[in-house]
């Protein structure tokens, strides 16, 4: 063996490192500061002597791998799976210290030894909790809410006992330690229990009379007609203009299957037009109503307050799909003005209308009989009123050029179109509530105030007095003798909103009273030269003498006689 | 609605507070009456009622 002794080994020319072709034992420690070059053939190296990064390699080759493995960072907390190779059983507490953990839809979290308790995600898009083990569910929180996704919150627990149930974020029903506290309309098909300590009940407030239509004093139960003005139902006014054939206004019975009348509201206002062929700049049809101004200034509607309202609602159907403007309007100095739209209206289908208004500064109601609020219905706005495109739900002072947004002639120019009306509520606050129900003979009676007649409705039109037709107590007066006449003096069944306009029937003469009398015989009696009055609870006819001889010195005594009259009181 | 308007009057011959119509309406001359409202205007138009008999 031959050795060289060296302390340093260069190439040939001292500038490089020397080549050794046939390999080098090193018996001792090698040391460099850098090794190239695989490395394929070393064993033996020591693991406590690997480190760094690891390479990234695939692991399909790796044998031996033992059945159950163990990721460990510490004897605590260990995720082991298990002999089977399906499940990951913990060990301990685990703490999951990732973003996420993500369960596709079907994949249920089940808690519990029969798994009693599940949560999941249905493909179908639901999310379900489930307690399945027959026992309760139960959520202890101090502060509990139930809120939809933009947090608005339908449900809430106080720690105090207190629940709140919410209606779009807002507290309607709230439980208390003596009951519960309902803010807004509380409806029941029943209550029950002692009402002893109600109070503030309002009654009649629905403002408008004979609102479901059921009175007709006019025409009796049911009864067509023509012509402006109240002529049929009770308060319920129609107005119309520029016609080319008359409109009919009808006070309608309808059947049961109609939705208003499952409400027990079955009769209706009807307006039926003519076949008008043209459009005049000023042509219309509006159904009207008039409160009294005394009565919305002591409805309890703080009426100059914007954050007050009063709410009208009714039902309407028209034969015509068509969106109609209505207003309402403040009589009362300074005028105001507002309109409303029913919405598309589909031919033939009653709708129901709920239509909320404000307060307004300024508005103003007296303390009198006169108009107050006016509502009207427009079943065609003429042009002229609409031709300043008035603004829709806003109040404005008065303006006729914008009563309405322009309207559409649709029922116009429809010969025989129909338009009923029922159900109409005007109430204080901002909701509508189902339609106050009343008698007809309440409803009568509220109507009284305008309109009274001595006649019944079988009378027929202009209640003609043919004598064939008399009803003994239909008609038939006493009149007392004074000297050489009679006098009649008649109460009223209610008093009335002014002196009302008195119109005596049955008469071929100028104001003249028929007295078919037991007394006296058949006359036609001279209205004039008697002293009238008229005042809000009766009238007096005085004086009232023969027509021809001038007295009724022939008569007797008292008399008999046909005294057929109408009362009108109204707007 | 246009009516034939009459004056009324007393016994003593002075005018009544109350205008006569056809149709035998007697309408009380109250300024909240809608009957005596169309008279006005039907006066206002230039029609004159007819004298008491």
């Amino acid at each position: 063996m031959s050795r060289i002794r060296a302390n340093k080994i260069t190439n040939q020319l001292a500038d490089g490192s020397p080549t050794v072709e046939k390999g080098l034992i090193v018996s001792g420690v090698t040391t460099s500061t850098t090794f190239s070059g695989s490395g394929a053939s070393l064993t033996s190296i020591p693991a406590a002597n690997l480190t760094g990064t690891l390479p990234a390699i695939s692991g399909a080759n790796l044998t031996s791998l033992p059945a159950q493995a163990t990721i460990a960072n510490n004897a605590d907390n260990r995720v082991i799976t298990g002999g089977s190779g399906v499940n990951l059983n913990g060990e301990a507490n685990l703490t999951f210290d990732g973003t996420n953990l993500d369960l596709g839809d079907g994949k249920y979290v089940r808690l519990g030894a029969s798994n009693d308790f599940q949560m999941w995600h249905h493909s179908g898009g639901n999310s379900y909790i489930k307690e399945t083990g027959g026992g309760a569910l139960v959520i202890n929180a101090d502060d509990f809410y139930l809120q939809n996704n933009a947090t608005t919150t339908y449900l809430r627990t106080h720690s105090g006992g207190a629940i709140d149930l919410n209606f779009g974020g807002n507290k309607k029903f709230e439980t208390t330690n003596t009951g519960a506290v309902v803010t807004g309309i509380c409806t029941a098909t029943s209550f029950s229990g002692s009402g002893a300590n109600l109070t503030s009940l309002r009654a009649n407030r629905n403002l408008i009379i004979n609102g479901d239509c059921s009175v007709c004093q006019y025409r009796g139960i049911t009864g067509e007609t023509t012509g402006v003005g109240v002529l049929t139902t009770d308060r319920w006014y129609l107005g119309y203009s520029g016609h080319d054939e008359e409109i009919t206004q009808e006070h309608r019975n309808n059947p049961v299957s109609d939705a208003p009348s499952k409400l027990g509201i079955s009769h209706s206002f009807q307006v039926k037009n003519g076949n008008q062929t043209s459009t005049g700049s000023s042509d219309y049809c509006r159904i009207v109503y008039t409160i009294e101004s005394q009565y919305m200034r002591n409805s309890g509607w703080d009426f100059q307050n914007p954050n007050s309202y009063i709410t009208l609602s009714f039902w309407c159907k028209s034969s015509v799909s068509k969106n109609f403007y209505g207003m309402v309007f403040c009589q009362d100095s300074p005028f105001k003005q507002r309109s409303f739209e029913t919405g598309t209206l589909t031919a033939n289908t009653w709708t129901k209308v709920e239509i909320s208004i404000p307060g307004t500064s300024g508005m103003n109601f007296d303390h009198d009989e006169g108009p107050g609020f006016i509502i009207y219905w427009y079943l065609y706005s003429p042009t002229s009123y609409t031709s300043g495109n008035g603004p829709l739900n806003t109040w404005m002072g008065y303006n006729s050029t914008k009563f309405t947004p322009t309207d559409s002639d649709a029922w116009w120019t429809a010969d025989n179109a129909t338009f009923d009306i029922t159900g109409v509520q005007l109430e204080v606050g901002n909701v509508a509530t189902p339609f106050e129900l009343k008698s007809y003979d309440q409803n009568l009676w509220e109507c009284k105030r305008y309109y009274q007649r001595s006649t019944d409705q079988n009378r027929g039109a202009n209640y003609s007095l043919e004598t064939s037709t008399w009803h003994s107590a239909d008609g038939v007066q006493s009149f007392s003798k004074h000297n050489s006449y009679y006098d009649f003096k008649q109460n009223f069944e209610r008093e009335m909103r002014v002196p009302p306009t008195l119109t005596i029937y049955g008469s071929t003469n100028q104001g003249d009273i028929h007295l078919e009398s037991i007394a006296v015989g058949s006359k036609q009696v001279d209205w004039n030269n008697n002293t009238t009055e008229v005042q809000t609870k009766g009238f007096l006819l005085r004086h009232i003498e023969d027509q021809s001889s001038g007295n009724y010195t022939s008569g007797s005594g008292n008399a008999f006689g046909i005294l057929a009259y109408t009362l009108d009181a109204e707007f | 609605m246009a009516y034939a308007y009459k004056k009324m009057k007393n016994e003593d011959g002075t005018e009544q507070n109350y205008i006569l119509a056809e149709k035998g309406m007697v309408i009380p001359k109250h300024p909240e009456n809608r009957h005596y409202q169309e008279y006005l205007e039907w006066v206002a138009a230039g029609n004159t009622p007819a004298e008491a008999d």
